[in-house]
C-alpha cells in the first residue's frame, strides 16, 4: 500500500476506471493539465517484448475470458470480444478510424420512428465534434489527415477496390487508420505483418499502452493500477466518494476520489453501474432513468469469402486498410436504414476454419481451406438500431472468479440488420463474381462484437437518459461515463476514434467544472 | 485469485465459435509438452486416422497426423469414456477394426456417427489443432509470423498480378 504514489485517502484525485481508448487518454488529458490521476485497469500490463506475432499465443494474453453469457443472438458463451490489459481493446481494435456522418447523429429526425427501436437523436451535433475530431485524429496520427499519407494498398485490397469499381463504387480507397506508414515518436512504422487485431509488435498501430499512458506516466500526476478489478462504486447522497476494487491477491482496496470516470467498455461500465446499485439507487448506481445497461448495440457483422481465379495471400497487410463507403449512406429504397460499410478482412487459416465450415468435415472442408491462397475477404459492418431490451444485466446467480454477478449480453438483430446483412451480402458476392470468382461463401452470425455501445446513452432529459452530452451523468454530478456506452445511436462507423474525440471534449468539461468548483 | 480454470477454457473452446482455432491453439499449446505415453500408442492410432479422416489433406504424412493427435488426445482428458464408446461403435459397424478399412468404407461409416456428440467434441478439437500446425500452413499458403523478415512490406503484400485487365 505504501508504495502507492497516491494514498488511498486522497480525495482530490481522479479516479478512471479502464485504461482503454476512453480511459487511458483521458487520464492523459488529465494528467497533462496537472490534475491527479489514478488509473485502475483489471488486466495486466503487457511488455513490449509480450506482443509477438501469433495469434493463438496473443489471445490468451489480453483477452476478456471471464465469464459472460450471450442471449437470444448473442454468441452464448463468447458474445463480446474485448480485452483485459492495459491498453483495453486498444490492443485488438483494427485501428480504423472513419468519423461518423452527419445523419447518423440524426438518427431519428434522418429514419424516422422504427418500430422496436428506441432511436434518437445525438444531443450534440456532427460539428460540434468536428474540432475534437480533428485533435483525436491529430493525437492518433490518422493516416489521409494531417499531412499523413494513406498506407499503400495490400493484395486484398487490390481486389476489393478492382471489384468496388466493376460495380460502380467510387467512394473507395486503403481507409483512415491510425497506423504510422512511417516510424514516428518512437514508435514503428508498417511493416504490412497483418496481425493488427493480435497486437502490434512493432508498435505502428495506435494503442493506449504506448502512447497515452507512456505521455501519461512522463508527468508526475498519474498512477496506473494494473490488475485492479473494481467492484463497487461507493457514494454519498449524490455524490461519489471512492471505489472499491480487488488486487491480484484478492485483497479489497478503497481508493477516495473527487471525481470518478468510468470507461470499462460498454458491457463493463453497464455492469459496474448495476453492480453499484444501493438503497439510494435501488436499481443500479445512476440509473434513475431505466436506462443503464439498456440499448446495448453492436454493428451489423457479417463476411464474404470470394476464391479468386489468383493468388490474393489475405493475410499480408493491416487486416483492414481498405474500405467502400458507398453504402454509408441512408437510402431507404434498399429496404432498410443506415448504411454499411465493405471493408478489407485478413482472416488467419484457423479463425476461417472456424468461421466458414463450422460443423463440415472431410473432403467438403479441406479442399476449400486448401485454395486459402485464392481467398480474398470483405467485411459489412453497418448501423445496428438501438432497442430498449437489448441489454446488458447481472444474472441473479451465477458468480464470477471475483465473487462478482455475471454480465449477461442480451442481444437480438432487428429486423432493419437482417434486410441490411442480405442486401450487403448480395452486393459483395456481386462484387467477387464480377473478377472471376469460382466460389463465393458467406460467414453470419458467427462474430463475437467488438464494437460495444449504448448501455449508458446520453442526451438532455434525465428521464430518458443517463448522462448530458458531456458524458456526466444526470443523477451525480461527479461521476461521468468516458466510453462507448455514451453513444445513443451506433452509426455505421468504427467507433473507437468517436470515443477518444468524446473524451478529449470531456477532458475541457471536466476541467471547467473544476474551475468552478462543481466538481 | 482463481485462474480460469482449464476445464472452463476447454468448454468455452469446444463451443466457441469465431475464435476457436485461437482459443484452441492456446489450449492445447500446453499439450505439447505433455508426453505420450506408450500403451497410449494403440489409441493414437485410431485417433490420428481418425482426424486424418475428418481433415484429409493428401499431401500431409501419415507421420504428421499422428503428431496431431498426439496433440488432440489431452484435449480430449476426461472424455475417455466417450472416446471408446464411439470407437467401438465405429468397429462394431465395420465388423472388426474400423481403422483396417478402404479409407472409403471408414468415411461412410464416419458419416453415420455424425450426430454423436461425441464427434462434434472430437471435429472441433481436432480443426482447432489442426489449422495452427505449420505444416498444414506451409500446404495451404499461409505465411504466418514474418516480423523476422520485416513483415510483409517488402515481401509481396502488393504483388497481386492477374488483376490487370481485370479493373
Amino acid at each position: 500500500m505504501s508504495d502507492y504514489k497516491f494514498s488511498l485517502e486522497d480525495d482530490s484525485v481522479a479516479v478512471i476506471i479502464g485504461s482503454g481508448a476512453g480511459g487511458g487518454t483521458l487520464a492523459n488529458q488529465l494528467a497533462q493539465q496537472g490534475i491527479d490521476v489514478v488509473c485502475l485497469e483489471a488486466g495486466r500490463r503487457l511488455a513490449p517484448v509480450d506482443i509477438v506475432n501469433d495469434e493463438a499465443a496473443m489471445f490468451p494474453k489480453f483477452t476478456w475470458l471471464d465469464e459472460v453469457i450471450g442471449e437470444g443472438d448473442a454468441l452464448p458463451n463468447f458474445p463480446l470480444w474485448i480485452c483485459k490489459t492495459v491498453g483495453g481493446t486498444t490492443m485488438h481494435w483494427t485501428a480504423a478510424t472513419p468519423r461518423l456522418q452527419a445523419h447518423e447523429m440524426r438518427a431519428l429526425s434522418t429514419y424516422g420512428e422504427i418500430t422496436g427501436a428506441s432511436l434518437v437523436d445525438w444531443p450534440i451535433s456532427l460539428a460540434d465534434l468536428e474540432p475534437y475530431y480533428a485533435r483525436a485524429e491529430r493525437m492518433m496520427g490518422v493516416t489521409g489527415t494531417n499531412g499523413i499519407p494513406m498506407l499503400p494498398g495490400n493484395n486484398n485490397f487490390k481486389v476489393l477496390e478492382a471489384g468496388g469499381r466493376k460495380l460502380g463504387y467510387t467512394d473507395i480507397d486503403t481507409n483512415r487508420m491510425a497506423i504510422n506508414p512511417e516510424p514516428k515518436d518512437g514508435r514503428g512504422g508498417c511493416l504490412q505483418l497483418g496481425f493488427c487485431t493480435s497486437g502490434c509488435a512493432t508498435q505502428a498501430k495506435w494503442c493506449t499502452l504506448y502512447t497515452q499512458i507512456r505521455d501519461a506516466e512522463q508527468t508526475d500526476h498519474f498512477e496506473l493500477r494494473p490488475e485492479s478489478m473494481v467492484m463497487k462504486i461507493l457514494h454519498e447522497g449524490d455524490r461519489v466518494t471512492a471505489v472499491q476494487y480487488l488486487d491480484t491477491e484478492g485483497q479489497m482496496h478503497e481508493q477516495k476520489a473527487r471525481f470518478i470516470c468510468v470507461a470499462g467498455n460498454a458491457p463493463g461500465t453497464a455492469r459496474l453501474l448495476l453492480n453499484s446499485a444501493s438503497t439510494h439507487f435501488p436499481e443500479g448506481l445512476a440509473n434513475t432513468s431505466d436506462q443503464v445497461g439498456r440499448n446495448y448495440m453492436r454493428h451489423m457483422l457479417a463476411a464474404v469469402v470470394g476464391i479468386m481465379p489468383g493468388e490474393v495471400h489475405i493475410y499480408k497487410g493491416p487486416q483492414v486498410a481498405g474500405v467502400i463507403r458507398d453504402e454509408t449512406r441512408h437510402d431507404p429504397a434498399r429496404g432498410f436504414s443506415g448504411g454499411f460499410q465493405m471493408h478489407t478482412v485478413g482472416l488467419s487459416p484457423g479463425s476461417l476454419a472456424d468461421l466458414m465450415l463450422q460443423g463440415k468435415w472431410g473432403h467438403e472442408f479441406t479442399s476449400v481451406l486448401e485454395k486459402y491462397r485464392n481467398y480474398a475477404t470483405v467485411m459489412i459492418m453497418g448501423e445496428d438500431l438501438p432497442t430498449a431490451d437489448n441489454r446488458i444485466s447481472l444474472h441473479p446467480e451465477r458468480r464470477d472468479q471475483y465473487g462478482l454477478p455475471v454480465p449477461v449480453v442480451h442481444y437480438t438483430n432487428h429486423p432493419n440488420n437482417r434486410a441490411m446483412l442480405h442486401y450487403g451480402l448480395e452486393q459483395c458476392n456481386k462484387l467477387y463474381r464480377s473478377l472471376g470468382a469460382e466460389q463465393v461463401f458467406d460467414l453470419k452470425d458467427v462474430f463475437p462484437a467488438t464494437h460495444n455501445m449504448g448501455t449508458a446513452r446520453m442526451g438532455e432529459d434525465p428521464a430518458t437518459s443517463v448522462t448530458n452530452p458531456w458524458g456526466q451523468t444526470h443523477d451525480i454530478g461527479n461521476l461521468f461515463i468516458s466510453d462507448g456506452s455514451l453513444f445513443p445511436t451506433a452509426g455505421c462507423e468504427n467507433p473507437t476514434l468517436t470515443i477518444v474525440t468524446l473524451v478529449l471534449r470531456q477532458a475541457e468539461y471536466i476541467q471547467q467544472q473544476m474551475q468552478r468548483g462543481a466538481i | 485469485m482463481p485462474r480460469l480454470s482449464r476445464r472452463r477454457l476447454l468448454s468455452q473452446t469446444a463451443r466457441l465459435i469465431s475464435c476457436t482455432a485461437i482459443m484452441g491453439g492456446f489450449s492445447t499449446r500446453a499439450a505439447w509438452s505433455q508426453p505420450v505415453v506408450p500403451n497410449e500408442q494403440q489409441a493414437m492410432l485410431s485417433l490420428s486416422t481418425l482426424v486424418r479422416d475428418l481433415f484429409p489433406h493428401d499431401a500431409l504424412a501419415d507421420s504428421f497426423y499422428v503428431k496431431v493427435a498426439g496433440i488432440v488426445q489431452p484435449g480430449l482428458t476426461g472424455k475417455e469414456k466417450e472416446y471408446a464408446t464411439f470407437a467401438a461403435a465405429l468397429d462394431q459397424d465395420a465388423g472388426g477394426s474400423w481403422r483396417q478399412l478402404d479409407p472409403a468404407m471408414r468415411g461412410e461409416i464416419l458419416a453415420e456417427h455424425q450426430d454423436d456428440p461425441f464427434f462434434a467434441i472430437l471435429r472441433d478439437t481436432a480443426r482447432a489443432t489442426l489449422y495452427v500446425q505449420p505444416e498444414v500452413w506451409a500446404l495451404i499458403g499461409y505465411g504466418g509470423n514474418a516480423l523476422a523478415q520485416g513483415g510483409y512490406l517488402n515481401r509481396g503484400f502488393n504483388d497481386i498480378d492477374w488483376l490487370e485487365g481485370n479493373k
